[in-house]
């Protein structure tokens, strides 16, 4: 039974790899004759941040804003002869946002940029169907880099291919491996995919499930002397296809895991929420709070961002603090007393001016306020 | 000393219910340690809360110092019932000398299985200990009230905006839905009250438990109803490496998880009540259904499915009864409705649309393209023709199972079709979260099928050997 199961899956994979190669290959493959263009780092233009090429690697340290540039020399070409780009990076922060950037010869030239989300960035095959933008003639390619002012990045490779099978199951295998970090909606849905993923995850299990379980058919048919049909079987090749999807999924999980750790690991509470992705609102807060007084007054969390408002709300607790998230962002005039506070997290729609000490807010009108504290996060006023 | 109070407060939910459970559950039940331990521990993560509650409606500040003693004491109490019951006659070893028969190659995969499944309790729990509290509703309405209750050691209460601006904030507080049950916030006020400070890690980690106690429990109910220890752990792996399952752990903070676990538990128990008869089996199917009414407002309409099953089960036989009682019931509801609150039905009618085609594209996208829930959604395709292939699985065997799911699963298509809810769907805000309320209890009955496919499978196979052999 193991060794038909084996054999099943086996063959389905390998039919599902020539299904995916013939019958969903890349767009324009049969009339690409350009050849690839091959990583040179000695060819590389390097337009923001300090270049240092060895061998034929490339460094760039970013510049004082964080910014790190370079293009390939090449010459225009034709968008639809290259299907696939690899790229293989080192960085020396983690949070350094990395962008295949692009401008179109074509009429109105026209820049495009495609972050990465996947964070497997030693080796990454992209492919160019799935960016938005990369048709007709490519007048620059190149790679941004955005972190802080001293961050490196090592460039390896980073090269751009004409379609071939194997460049396409590297590619797939790429988006399967590939990893991002938590987001805000990752309570919501997990697709399984990034913007530029070919296929879905789901779609590919399917696809081995039906392949493995159509050769299995095969050889119940090719054997049927020595074989009868074991439902076992069906089960085995279901829970395997199950499994290898899982590993993928667990695999990101643990890459997440890791990038928790380095974040988190040995802090306290309020070390974790200052290393947070909330710090910003978090220290906000916390610098505002020792301001107020504790005679159970009321605080008005007022925000045109939904998300910052309702953060530095919840960050306010166990004060008695209002947001409303459908509601007006601050109540009638007549609802608001004297020795409330106001809360403007930016962006706001309210203009609050310290020498008139009044605050001008759409659809309540002036009220008389003074500034309790403000930063580039937001301002704190009490009414008067 | 705070890792032993983290871990007393996490022992206490386990033992109070798991030692409740040991008194009913019988001796003679398959995997009953698993059995007891996984729906007691899940029943002790409800009642914790309950206690806490039980204190403030009394008066008394919530402290872990008074709600621990009443859990103690409870704990006590079942302790010296059990010394003082009658002893079982116990089927010895039943449960080892069937994972024991099984094949090596079987063994072997069921400790592979397990093995992937610890590893993912190890990765989901060290995700816990590390992150703050991360989602989005988790600060929006679940730890607001956690956060005003334990600084106040009591349940202040939480009124909707405008009542609050109408009152002036006078002694009330506000959040985006104050009316959600008070079970989720009192959980994570207790992990808080147990060190004595908040800390928003920490008090998430009753997540982790009950992903544990859900699998072990669905593992236990499978052997209960049949299923072989390997199936049983097959599909128990199924369940636990769901990827939206696992997210809603590691980023742990709202009420998904717990309802759709307390919701498969009383399915499972229900399921298993009506095979057996087994007065703890309804027990609990009837205490994990109103469960479902602590976790969530959702949670009402998942436990109301549980009332059509059991008609349909009690009155199989008689089907002039079922309808009857059906069309009473129907009726005396509609009659109460149309009494007490008129405006409730048309509130209700207010959200029905018509048919919302982005819904459906986005129920399809989330259930069969997404990787929310791995492949249950092609399981779920294959449900009808496997459980066609059995002589009496929906109209006998899983009646009361198939019932409720049938209902559960129609009002979740109804509320992502026709309702304005249509858009929790079509920008998949809502569907595949509310899908992990059910996709438990889908599985479970999944796996009844598969089970008895396979054994009569094997029966047939080992049938037709033995007709070879003669």
């Amino acid at each position: 039974m193991l060794r038909i199961t084996i054999l099943s899956l086996l063959l389905g994979a390998v039919a599902l790899a020539v299904l995916l190669t013939q019958l969903f290959p890349p767009d324009y493959r049969a009339q690409q004759n350009a050849p690839a263009i091959a990583w040179d780092a000695s060819k590389s233009q390097v337009t923001s941040g300090t270049p240092k090429r060895e061998g034929n690697e490339l460094h760039i340290e970013l510049d004082g804003n964080g910014i790190g540039q370079f293009t390939l020399a090449a010459p225009s070409i034709a968008a639809n002869d290259f299907s696939f780009i690899h790229l293989a990076l080192e960085q020396s922060a983690r949070d350094i946002l990395v962008a295949v950037t692009w401008t179109s010869a074509l009429g109105s030239s026209a820049s495009h940029a495609y972050e990465l989300e996947s964070r497997s960035r030693h080796s990454l095959w992209l492919s160019t169907e799935e960016l938005r933008g990369w048709d007709g003639t490519i007048a620059t390619l190149g790679l941004t880099f955005t972190g802080s002012d001293g961050d490196t990045v090592k460039v390896r490779d980073f090269s751009i291919y004409p379609a071939s099978a194997t460049r396409q199951l590297r590619s797939v295998y790429s988006d399967l491996a590939g990893y991002a970090y938590w987001n805000r909606a990752a309570m919501n849905t997990y697709t399984g995919t990034f913007n530029a993923s070919s296929f879905y995850p789901v779609l590919l299990a399917v696809g081995l499930l039906i392949c493995s379980l159509l050769a299995y058919g095969l050889l119940l048919f090719l054997l049927r002397k020595k074989l009868i049909f074991n439902p076992s079987v069906v089960a085995l090749i279901f829970l395997t296809t199950w499994i290898i999807l899982d590993l993928f999924w667990q695999s990101r999980l643990l890459h997440q895991l890791a990038e928790t750790s380095r974040t988190f690991s040995g802090m306290d509470t309020e070390e974790k929420m200052t290393k947070g992705p909330d710090a910003e609102l978090f220290n906000f807060v916390t610098q505002t709070k020792p301001m107020l007084t504790s005679d159970g007054s009321r605080i008005f969390v007022a925000s045109s961002d939904k998300y910052r408002g309702m953060r530095t709300a919840y960050y306010f607790y166990p004060l008695n603090v209002y947001w409303s998230l459908h509601g007006a962002k601050l109540p009638h005039k007549r609802m608001l007393h004297k020795g409330d506070y106001v809360v403007l997290v930016k962006p706001f729609p309210f203009r609050f001016d310290p020498q008139q000490h009044q605050l001008t807010a759409p659809n309540v009108g002036n009220l008389k306020a003074e500034l309790i504290f403000s930063d580039t996060s937001g301002t704190v006023v009490r009414l008067k | 000393m705070d890792i032993l109070l983290t871990i007393l407060a996490l022992s206490l939910p386990v033992l109070l219910g798991g030692l409740w459970l040991n008194l009913i559950i019988p001796q003679c039940t398959p995997a009953r340690a698993a059995l007891v331990w996984g729906n007691g521990a899940l029943l002790g993560l409800v009642l914790i809360p309950q206690i806490l509650w039980t204190l403030d409606a009394l008066g008394i500040p919530l402290s872990f110092a008074s709600a621990g003693l009443v859990s103690a004491a409870l704990i006590a109490a079942a302790v010296t019932l059990k010394l003082f019951q009658p002893k079982q006659l116990r089927l010895n070893g039943t449960s080892a000398s069937t994972f024991t028969a099984m094949p090596a190659s079987h063994r072997l995969l069921f400790y592979f299985l397990l093995l992937l499944l610890i590893v993912r309790c190890v990765n989901l729990g060290l995700e816990i200990l590390w992150r703050p509290l991360f989602p989005w509703d988790a600060t929006m309405h679940w730890a607001t009230k956690a956060r005003v209750w334990f600084e106040f050691r009591s349940m202040v209460p939480f009124v909707d905006n405008s009542v609050w601006l109408h009152l002036g904030g006078e002694g009330v507080f506000t959040d985006r839905h104050p009316d959600y049950p008070h079970t989720i916030p009192l959980l994570q006020v207790w992990m808080n009250l147990a060190t004595g400070r908040w800390d928003e890690s920490l008090m998430n980690l009753p997540w982790l438990i009950c992903l544990i106690t859900l699998g072990t429990a669905f593992y236990a109910q499978l052997r209960v109803s049949g299923a072989r220890p390997l199936i049983a752990m097959t599909f128990c792996y199924l369940l636990i490496s769901m990827p939206l399952v696992n997210i809603h752990v590691a980023l742990a903070g709202y009420a998904d998880l717990f309802l759709g676990a307390t919701y498969c538990a009383g399915l499972m128990a229900f399921h298993n009540w009506t095979r057996t008869r087994c007065r703890a089996q309804g027990l609990m199917a009837m205490v994990f259904a109103l469960s479902c009414l602590l976790i969530k407002n959702e949670g009402l309409p998942w436990a109301i499915t549980f009332v059509p099953a059991l008609v349909i089960v009690l009155a199989r036989r008689h089907q002039f009864t079922r309808n009857a009682i059906l069309f009473s019931m129907g009726l005396v509801l509609l009659i109460i409705l149309i009494q007490r609150n008129p405006a409730l039905i048309s509130q209700l009618l207010s959200y029905v649309t018509e048919f919302h085609s982005g819904g459906l594209a986005g129920t399809i996208r989330a259930i069969w393209l997404h990787d929310n829930l791995h492949l249950l959604g092609y399981l779920l395709i294959a449900i009808i023709p496997m459980g066609l292939t059995i002589p009496g699985a929906f109209t006998k065997t899983y009646l009361g199972i198939s019932t409720a799911l049938a209902c559960a699963v129609s009002m979740f298509l109804f509320l992502f079709l026709f309702t304005v809810y249509g858009a929790g769907a079509s920008n998949f805000t809502g569907v595949a979260r509310l899908s992990i309320q059910l996709a438990p209890g889908l599985l479970f009955f999944c796996a009844l099928l598969c089970s008895d496919l396979l054994e009569r499978g094997n029966t047939k196979k080992t049938t037709t050997i033995a007709t070879t052999t003669a």
